[in-house]
């Protein structure tokens, strides 16, 4: 059973001359993780923000766990979890409040868990949220993403700003996730090595569209270059400058 | 037993994951009915996707190395020791293939090559037997 199904999904900006997100179709299976990497602009948080219900489609369908993604339906945000980039968390609020307040707000809330997060996470919870690094800030963001045990995780380069031991931390949260609960996860990173290890399949982003997608492996395999690539890396420079202008 | 992975080495990881193992059971550091770390333990431990684990884990199982026992865990097969050995044969003979091969094209005639080879083993650190 496939947790996301996005057919030609498109959103033009500044009156279609910005195609951002243009004609991309893709299903993720439940309990799978999608990687997604493409370049700054290629497309990737507004893909996140169509499929989270933030920003409306132009064209196309997005179906969440079986539900067509909308704007006004609420239950989005108890079957979700959404990593975003931009700093939305209210500065003038403390760690610890700003999780009560979204404990009120969301049903599914699971106290025992959120404890868990918060020590693993390590984030201070008694300053105030514009006092907090990116990192800490991420770290909360991540905290309330997981907080109500949501079957669908959207993480939007959730590793950028991470000092290495977080990052590590972030990682194993997320096997647990896959691993004990099945969780489908779509996760945008510029970090390879991230894709490497947590990707079942890889989308590759470009100018919005998705121009190579499929399990790593053969990606690398079917990659059209005499020298085969032996890293995402390699996938990705190979994919992105042959691709016809 | 120490498992490692290489990201950029080309190689798919679970592939890695099962080529180790393997190599594990065929050198004795595995022993049949010793338990392997859980798909959890395992993804922890190398950082990576547990479905990934899973997949190493259910590839071993199809090639009869290792089982699942309800409940239990999982654990290297008694006939493990066999496959894992003519799996290591296989890899070892490739190489000498390849060696070969290399030698033919810089002309050595066959006693040429089993001197050097001869030679090389007893420079290696391997036990004499």
């Amino acid at each position: 059973m496939n947790a996301i199904e996005v057919r030609e999904l498109t959103r033009v900006f500044r009156r279609g001359k910005v195609r951002a997100v243009d004609a991309v179709s893709f299903e993720v299976p439940q309990g799978t993780v999608l990687g997604i990497i493409g370049a700054n602009g290629a497309g990737k948080s507004t893909l996140f923000r169509l499929l989270t219900g933030h920003i409306r489609a132009t064209s196309g369908t997005a179906v969440v766990l079986g539900h067509p993604v909308s704007q006004s339906d609420p239950s989005r945000w108890v079957r979700t979890g959404y990593v975003s980039q931009s700093r939305y968390l209210p500065g003038g609020m403390t760690g610890a409040e700003c999780l009560q307040f979204a404990r009120a707000l969301r049903r599914g809330w699971d106290d025992q868990k959120v404890v868990q997060l918060v020590e693993r996470l390590a984030f201070p919870q008694h300053v105030r949220i514009r006092e907090l690094s990116r990192g800490h800030h991420v770290r909360l963001q991540i905290a309330l993403a997981l907080a109500h045990n949501p079957e669908v995780i959207f993480l939007d380069e959730p590793t950028a700003g991470l000092d290495p031991a977080a990052r590590r931390e972030l990682m194993g949260i997320l096997i647990d996730e896959i691993g004990l609960r099945g969780r489908t996860v779509l996760f945008a990173s510029h970090t390879m090595e991230d894709m490497e290890r947590m990707a079942d399949s890889v989308a590759i982003m470009d100018a919005g569209r998705i121009v190579s997608m499929g399990p790593l492996d053969s990606l690398k395999k079917d990659a059209g270059a005499d020298v085969k690539p032996a890293s995402l890396e390699q996938v990705f420079f190979q994919t992105v400058e042959r691709r016809p202008e | 037993m120490e498992l490692r992975i290489d990201t950029t080495d080309g190689t798919p990881i679970y592939i890695q994951i099962v080529d180790q193992i393997k190599r594990n059971v065929a050198g004795g550091r595995l022993k049949p009915e010793d338990p392997l770390p859980s798909v959890r333990q395992l993804a922890l431990d190398l950082t990576i996707n547990p479905n990934t684990v899973a997949r190493a884990y259910l590839e071993l199982e199809h090639q009869g190395l290792i089982y699942k026992r309800q409940g239990q865990g999982t654990f290297v097969c008694t006939q493990a020791l066999g496959a894992a050995k003519r799996e290591r044969n296989k890899i070892v003979s490739g190489l000498f293939q390849k060696a070969i091969e290399e030698a033919g094209r810089f002309g050595m005639s066959p006693a040429e090559i089993t001197a050097v080879f001869e030679q090389q083993l007893q420079h290696s650190e391997l036990e004499k037997v």
